[in-house]
């Protein structure tokens, strides 16, 4: 069998050129063909290079002009947990430097002079055969041989880790343990080999849902835990132990059967339910044995808060995605009014939705969970066609001519199939061309891509109009104009509902009107429940105005 | 370096063994690349480079062909024979893949002109050293230890 070098590199640290290409002639005698050979010729290129590339074997030259190379084995060291091959040269048989390169970590000293294409080649097919032990001893130390995850002792060090960084960092991190249903059972009926490969295939699972920084060990015969580090926001925790649960809804293909495994998951997180890896590591076996006590299947957060929120989520989810099915969502219509002749210029499309009860669900909270997930997506194509459909049906009525504004998620806009969907439909009814306006919150933000940009120029070619809604409660306002092509601005209710007394909310609802008049921008005051703030905003020269003191949004049968 | 590298082909149905093996390949530090298929007439449509893997046309078949015995559709016999008969594809080495010996010795039977049996590991770590010893025997790559951190 011939042993084949091609895919290796080599650093060579020389300063002297003749020395150089007569071993790097040398090499290619003895190891026939090499991938890379790399040259340094003094210590600072060395160190660029050992900071910025890994070399699988490095020759180094002891002097090199005023400095040593025994320095640069340290480095090398420090970069890697099994080291590449290091062997060290030198042009004098000197035992005192022999000695200090072994103790440096070198794994031979050679003297130019005695050099040769066949003692390189067993110099170097020595080193690599005591690396491969080397590297397999640290891996029966590290990992668990059966799933290829990390095993546990090396998992509390890691997590011990993890701990310091999140203190450091300031994000939290959560530990999920998880324990396998009825495992005993699945070894029982289908013998320990398939149990084993169980444990295997589900591992490679686990591994590849996770994101890399993530880490993921067996802790015990059918126990993993895994660290989930660097997140912000705790609700990021429910969507990643959401897709941990998602791996075990296909079954296991296990030796000729099916088998349909299910976990027991716990979460702990850092720094909010423990202080130390101990007291984590504790509330997290305590959430798990909660959620088999629930019946397995699931998974239990120990701080009970987050685990009903994780739940009443969870059921609106599983709710709302039925309801853009079965067609239990309405929209409902408010009416936008040109302050000065009182004329309707547009209607609003609201989004409604009742519970079994009859009773209405808060639209917002609604909206929210749903843009979490890839939910939002749905609901804003049943919501746009839906508004879609109800306008040419009055349109063929001669009921209304205007345009309706439609509300949309800055997520359905970051992703380009909601764009496309538009164009198509008005493609297919050009009678909705110049009369559709998304109207675009200003707490979610629109990513200011390029490619984000030049969609909604594209609808704006199409006669689509974009209106910036609860403009003043964001961070962005101003920005959002100079980004994006914006024609209408719609002022927050808080602020609107504040004209009347001499404060700052009037001077900034002035303001307002005027960048809108200055930018050629439609303002729309919502929010007017009186005659004395629809008086007030026509004496301002607001343009456009909504609320309950004209109208309510009512139900297509109701207008 | 990576561009010249053979290719490995395993054609599976079970998506955790194809995840399996591309794992191990990178656990042995292999950069061979590597594809799949689900049966045997996807293999077939991609050795001919027909269908959704037309656009493969320009590019060499695979060094090697990991092959799964049981599979919907089109089974591992079955395409063994095709393959066996074009004069192309006869040539490249077939691994079958069985998950018991007991399996093994029944496809041996049907002495199917393949290049060697290997029963599916159980343990990733097994796994991890049958693609080395695999790679090493039709690829001739020395195995290097894994120096990374």
């Amino acid at each position: 069998m011939t042993n084949n070098y091609s895919c290796m590199s080599i650093l060579i640290v020389e300063d002297d050129e003749d020395d150089f290409v007569l071993l790097q002639e040398l090499l290619e005698d003895s190891l026939g063909e090499i991938g890379v050979i790399d040259w340094a010729v003094d210590t600072k290129s060395a160190i660029e290079y050992i900071t910025h590339k890994n070399h699988q074997m490095y020759f180094i030259d002891n002097r090199l002009g005023a400095e040593l190379g025994l320095d640069l084995i340290v480095r090398i060291k420090q970069k890697h947990e099994i080291s590449p091959l290091i062997i060290m040269l030198s042009g004098v048989d000197d035992r005192l430097t022999d000695l200090k390169a072994m103790d440096n970590g070198a794994d031979d000293y050679l003297i130019k002079s005695q050099l040769s294409p066949l003692l390189l080649e067993r110099t170097i097919r020595y080193i690599i055969k005591s690396k491969v032990l080397e590297e397999k001893l640290a891996r029966l130390a590290h990992f668990d041989g059966l799933t290829g995850l990390y095993n546990r002792s090396i998992f509390n060090e890691l997590l011990n880790k993890s701990i310091e960084q999140s203190k450091r960092s300031h994000r939290k991190l959560a530990l999920v343990t998880i324990d396998l249903d009825d495992f005993k059972h699945i070894n029982d009926n289908y013998g320990h080999p398939a149990g084993d490969l169980l444990l295997t295939k589900i591992s490679r699972r686990l591994k590849h849902k996770l994101r890399s920084s993530d880490i993921v060990a067996r802790t015990g015969g059918d126990e993993f835990s895994i660290v989930l580090k660097e997140v912000d926001d705790s609700r990021h925790f429910l969507k990643l132990i959401e897709a941990i649960m998602q791996v075990f809804v296909r079954p296991i293909q296990v030796l000729g059967h099916d088998i349909n495994a299910t976990i027991s998951a716990g979460i702990a997180i850092f720094p909010n339910d423990a202080s130390d890896s101990r007291e984590l590591i504790e509330h997290s076996d305590r959430a798990m044995y909660q959620a088999k006590n629930k019946g397995k299947n699931t998974y239990s957060f120990y701080n009970q808060d987050l685990h009903q929120q994780a739940k009443y989520r969870h059921s609106i989810e599983v709710k709302l995605a039925s309801a853009i099915e079965d067609g239990s969502l309405m929209l409902y219509y408010q009416p936008i009014l040109d302050l000065q002749t009182q004329k309707i210029i547009s209607y609003e499309a609201l989004l409604r939705w009742k519970n079994e009860k009859g009773v209405f669900y808060d639209t917002e909270e609604v909206i929210a969970i749903a843009e979490q997930g890839p939910l939002i997506l749905q609901l804003g194509i049943w919501v746009f066609d839906t508004a879609c459909e109800q306008l040419m049906q009055w349109q063929q009525q001669r009921q209304f001519e205007g345009r309706f504004a439609i509300n949309v998620s800055a997520k359905q806009f970051n992703n380009s199939n909601f764009s496309e969907h538009v164009i198509t439909k008005l493609t297919l009814y050009p009678q909705l061309i110049n009369k559709l306006t998304f109207e675009i919150t200003e707490r979610n933000l629109l990513e200011s891509h390029p490619k984000t940009i030049e969609l909604l120029e594209k609808l704006v070619a199409l006669g689509c109009e974009f209106s910036i809604d609860d403009f003043g409660t964001g961070h962005s306002s101003i920005s959002y104009l100079r980004t994006f092509p914006m024609q209408i601005i719609k002022i927050d209710k808080s602020i609107v509902q504040h004209v009347l007394d001499e404060n700052k909310e009037l001077a900034i609802c002035k303001a307002i009107i005027a960048i809108g008049k200055a930018l050629d921008i439609v303002v729309i005051a919502e929010g007017i429940e009186d005659k004395e703030v629809a008086d007030k905003l026509l004496k301002l020269h607001c343009p456009q105005a909504q609320g309950y003191y004209y109208s309510r949004p009512m139900a297509q049968d109701q207008l | 370096m990576s561009d010249n590298l053979v290719s490995i082909h395993m054609c599976d149905d079970d998506p955790d063994d194809q995840l399996l093996v591309s794992d191990a390949l990178q656990e042995a530090k292999l950069a061979n690349p590597i594809d799949f298929s689900n049966n045997g007439l996807e293999l077939l449509q991609y050795l001919r480079r027909e269908g959704e893997f037309s656009h493969l046309k320009d590019q060499p078949l695979p060094g090697l062909i990991l092959l799964d015995l049981n599979m919907p559709i089109m089974d591992g016999r079955e395409v063994l024979i095709e393959l066996k008969k074009d004069p192309v594809f006869k040539s490249i080495p077939v691994v079958i893949l069985t998950t018991s010996k007991a399996e093994e010795d029944i496809a041996k039977s049907y002495d199917m002109g393949v290049n060697s049996f290997v029963i599916k590991p159980v343990s990733f770590d097994t796994l991890v050293n049958l693609v080395k010893s695999m790679a090493s025997y039709w690829f001739h790559i020395v195995s290097l230890p894994n120096t990374d951190k």
